[in-house]
């Protein structure tokens, strides 16, 4: 199990030294500038342009801005956002509950939603409910986020007033965006459970239960259910991922101003340290996701057990 | 008579209630008509927040926008006029030179931590938006040219400039960038200073919930408004909020559904709120060209004129103007919009008016002639132009337009689209053949900016245009200190930008605000841009 850790970890920094060099390099190598983005839109001189460039250091050759990135970078400083002249670990802390808690949000819609869907569709194979449940689910694959959020806010916002349109507050902010989030994921947990479930109840120690005159419920959730979790629990783990990515567009649509916003904000100004520090934390929390996903197969299913 | 006074109890019941609803319906209309009502909050809808309320630390639109309530500045823009009158100051004079200004400030204005506003906070703030360490973007660009500043005592203030500059007043308009600061809470607050602004303004800073909005509180010592104001003092609403929803669908559900009281609204949106009694609309002529094609001059193709020229002639305007922002624009007549000072009346006449035979003949002359396939040629070299847009829908389609319309003239174009933080820098490395961009001006002297030969290569003369002669002009209208003298110069460069067809202007757009109801006393300036100092909130 240590060893088990070790190696983790040692993938962890591996995949933080990966991150921030390809970022560093697609941000440096792409067209692009700060120094314009800053000036924003009122024309100003060249010059103010050239003074401002030369302040940054971005007139430094590529080799040297990287080494003054990389060896901040291992003290643990990720540096100051151009625009907000503040720490970008500081922004980032400030946005990151907000993000988080629209992807618990979004998470629990998926969950709640496709995997007893999912379930329930198995049980009714090829029946009408099954039919239902599965032309829903290609509907919300098919449905883009966007599209899907601004639906919500013109049916439950504008015309029923029931939730607010947009921005940030207590849960009732949380709702149409976790569900407009959530929602594609929710299509994909239940069409994934729901073919996990049929293999499981195809095995011979599910005809066994049952042949024991088993309750049909109790084959279908304590016997069954455990082990087809085991695959739709990983792909929860790199749903995680398209999470993240859904946020960037659902934060925008909903004015939520999470991490999503400071990245797309990022960006299209070229704030360099701020990108590469959110993309750095982004990675690092995308690769614990995985490795708590990786644990909690052992407690679905103890006899998966951990070797390095 | 209890019969009599029983028949008559209920009829007086009746007319006491009628002359009471009576009473009760002229005071409701006294209140709107006539009493503006204190209280409230005014909510202003945007799109994308600031990064930073530091003035000097920001080129961002959405900072300035909120600065502005937040700050003062010495000089103000009559918004009838557009003349430039003393504000904080109460006067000024300037040596017969053209090189020293001397402010007289106005006694008794107080910085929002109660410090009173010295000459000695401007000499400050100047100094500072002035040195390289402060990596200032806009604000010390604004002051170039200044050499030396005096506070001789707490309300002269003096200013040297190494030039004559005649926009160096119109400058110091701007409450926004070149508002004073208070040296107290600058160095107390430090890199916090641009989270918590410290102004002379009407409003005083509250709150910010960062990426989502910012929230500012009436001040109640404010009593310094520009004379052009009917309302002298403290504003009427309780606080402002700006709350930025950068999706577009989202800012209009928004306004809908009364959750934000004021916001600008693209033309294709306007059907939702104009003949809706719930909002009032309001209008104004964009104070900038809606839309510009800017040609790459450096290219061997656009080097000739009579291509360029040509390429004005194939552009229908009044087609762009009913297709792209839905008929709400007039078509652009040279590189300046009627809204502004400086504008030529008569650029009309040396404008090219849409003439395909006119375009053909010029593309003949130029020795460009019609391929077998149906594009022009010359020297065995194809017609091909390529159009590098940003990806803002206006703009796309804009592209897509000009692509058929130089078509019908036998010119092959292509498309391509980039994010505009990728557009830009191409455009500034002369990596394309025609660009669609609009500007936003407030004095003709933005063209230098984009005209000069020395604003390029890092600067916004995108074109790489290099012309002595509107280089000549451009200077003069700088240190041109009569005002109707310097906009003869800028109706010069009209006509001579205008035949040498450098660019091909095509609309000045509308621009267009909603308000709900209950948002009193909006009043705006020529350019469009909104004056708050009276505005009431109906409760």
């Amino acid at each position: 199990m240590a060893r088990f850790f070790a190696q983790r970890l040692v993938s962890l920094i591996a995949v933080l030294v990966g991150t921030a060099t390809l970022v560093f390099l697609m941000l440096h190598l792409t067209p692009g500038d700060p120094a314009r983005a800053l000036l924003g839109n009122r024309p100003v001189s060249a010059q103010a342009y050239e003074r401002l460039r030369a302040e940054l250091g971005l007139d430094a050759s590529l080799p040297t801005q990287f080494m003054k990135y990389a060896s901040k970078l291992v003290r643990g400083d990720l540096g100051t956002s151009y625009f907000t002249k503040r720490p970008v670990v500081e922004e980032v802390a400030s946005r990151f509950p907000i993000t988080v808690r629209l992807m618990l949000g979004a998470m629990f819609v998926a969950l709640a939603i496709g995997v007893p869907a999912g379930i329930a569709a198995a049980a009714r194979f090829g029946g009408a409910f099954d039919f239902v449940v599965m032309s829903l689910a290609t509907l919300g694959v098919s449905m883009p986020g966007f599209w899907v959020g601004l639906m919500l806010i013109l049916v439950f916002s504008v015309q029923l007033g029931w939730l607010p349109v947009a921005g940030v507050g207590g849960v009732a902010y949380y709702v149409l965006p976790a569900i407009a989030l959530g929602i594609g994921s929710a299509a994909v947990l239940a069409r994934l459970t729901r073919s996990s479930m049929l293999d499981v109840l195809r095995t011979d120690y599910i005809r066994t239960a049952r042949a024991k005159g088993a309750w049909p419920n109790r084959v279908l959730l304590g016997h069954a259910f455990r082990n087809a979790f085991i695959p739709v629990l990983t792909v929860i783990g790199l749903q995680v991922g398209g999470l993240l990515a859904g946020a960037v567009v659902i934060e925008t649509v909903f004015a939520l101003p999470g991490l999503g916003r400071l990245l797309v904000q990022g960006v299209s100004s070229r704030d360099y340290p701020l990108v590469q520090g959110v993309a750095l934390i982004v990675s690092g929390v995308y690769v614990l996701v995985n490795f708590a996903v990786d644990l909690l197969y052992s407690v679905i299913n103890p006899r998966i057990r951990y070797v390095a | 008579m209890q019969t009599s006074r029983g028949a008559a109890g209920p009829r007086s019941v009746v007319v006491r209630f009628r002359l009471f609803l009576t009473l009760l319906l002229v005071a409701a209309l006294a209140g709107t008509a006539f009493a503006q009502q204190r209280g409230g909050r005014l909510v202003i809808g945007r799109g994308v927040g600031p990064s930073i309320l530091d003035p000097q630390k920001t080129g961002e639109s959405a900072a300035d926008e909120v600065l502005s309530l937040v700050g003062g500045s010495l000089m103000v823009l009559d918004p009838d006029t557009l003349a430039v009158v003393p504000g904080i100051a109460d006067s000024v004079d300037q040596s017969e030179d053209g090189l020293t200004f001397t402010f007289k400030l106005h006694p008794g204005v107080k910085f929002h931590n109660g410090d009173p506003l010295t000459a000695a906070d401007f000499k400050y703030t100047f100094e500072r938006a002035l040195d390289p360490a402060t990596q200032s973007t806009v604000s010390g660009d604004m002051l170039a040219g200044v050499e030396r500043i005096e506070a001789p005592d707490d309300l002269t203030l003096v200013i040297h400039l190494s030039e004559p500059n005649a926009v160096f007043l119109r400058n110091l308009t701007n409450s926004g960038y070149l508002q004073p600061l208070s040296r107290r809470a600058v160095e107390a607050q430090g890199a916090d200073y641009g989270r918590e602004p410290v102004g002379v303004g009407p409003y005083r800073f509250k709150d910010w919930i960062v990426g989502y909005s910012i929230t500012l509180e009436r001040n109640p010592d404010y009593a310094w408004a520009p004379s052009f104001l009917n309302n002298q003092g403290v504003v009427y609403p309780d606080e402002i909020e700006f709350r930025y929803l950068p999706e577009q669908g989202t800012l209009v559900a928004a306004l809908e559904a009364g959750e934000i009281d004021f916001a600008d609204v693209p033309a294709v949106d306007l059907t939702l709120f104009q003949d809706n009694p719930n909002f009032n609309v309001y209008s104004s002529l964009s104070n900038g060209i809606g839309l510009e094609f800017v040609l790459n001059l450096a290219d061997p193709i656009l080097s000739d004129v009579r291509v360029r020229q040509a390429f004005n002639h194939a552009i229908d305007k009044q087609f762009f103007i009913d297709r792209v922002v839905d008929g709400h624009g007039i078509p652009a007549t040279g590189v300046l919009p009627p809204s502004l000072p400086g504008y030529d009346p008569d650029s009309a006449s040396t404008t090219y008016p849409f003439d395909r035979e006119a375009a053909g003949a010029l593309l003949d002359a130029a020795g460009w002639t019609l391929g077998s396939d149906g594009v022009r040629q010359k020297d065995g070299q194809r017609m091909t132009i390529r159009i590098v847009a940003y990806t803002s829908s206006a703009m796309v389609l804009a592209s897509e337009l000009l692509q058929n319309q130089l078509k019908a003239i036998g010119v092959d174009a292509t498309l391509e689209t980039y994010d505009r933080s990728l557009q830009m820098p191409m455009v500034m490395d002369g990596d394309y053949h025609i660009a669609p961009l609009s500007w936003t001006y407030d004095d003709p002297d933005v063209l230098y900016f984009l005209y000069h030969s020395s604003q390029h290569p890092n600067g916004l003369n995108l074109g790489a245009q290099k012309d002595d002669d509107v280089d000549r002009l451009l200077e003069a209208g700088r240190s041109t200190l009569v005002d109707s003298d310097r906009m003869l110069v800028y109706h010069d460069i009209q006509r001579i930008m205008n035949e040498r067809a450098y660019l091909a202007p095509v609309y000045v757009a509308e621009v267009f605000s909603v308000a709900n109801r209950r948002v009193n006393g909006l009043r705006f300036n020529a350019f469009g841009g909104v004056l708050l100092q009276e505005a009431w909130i109906e409760r």
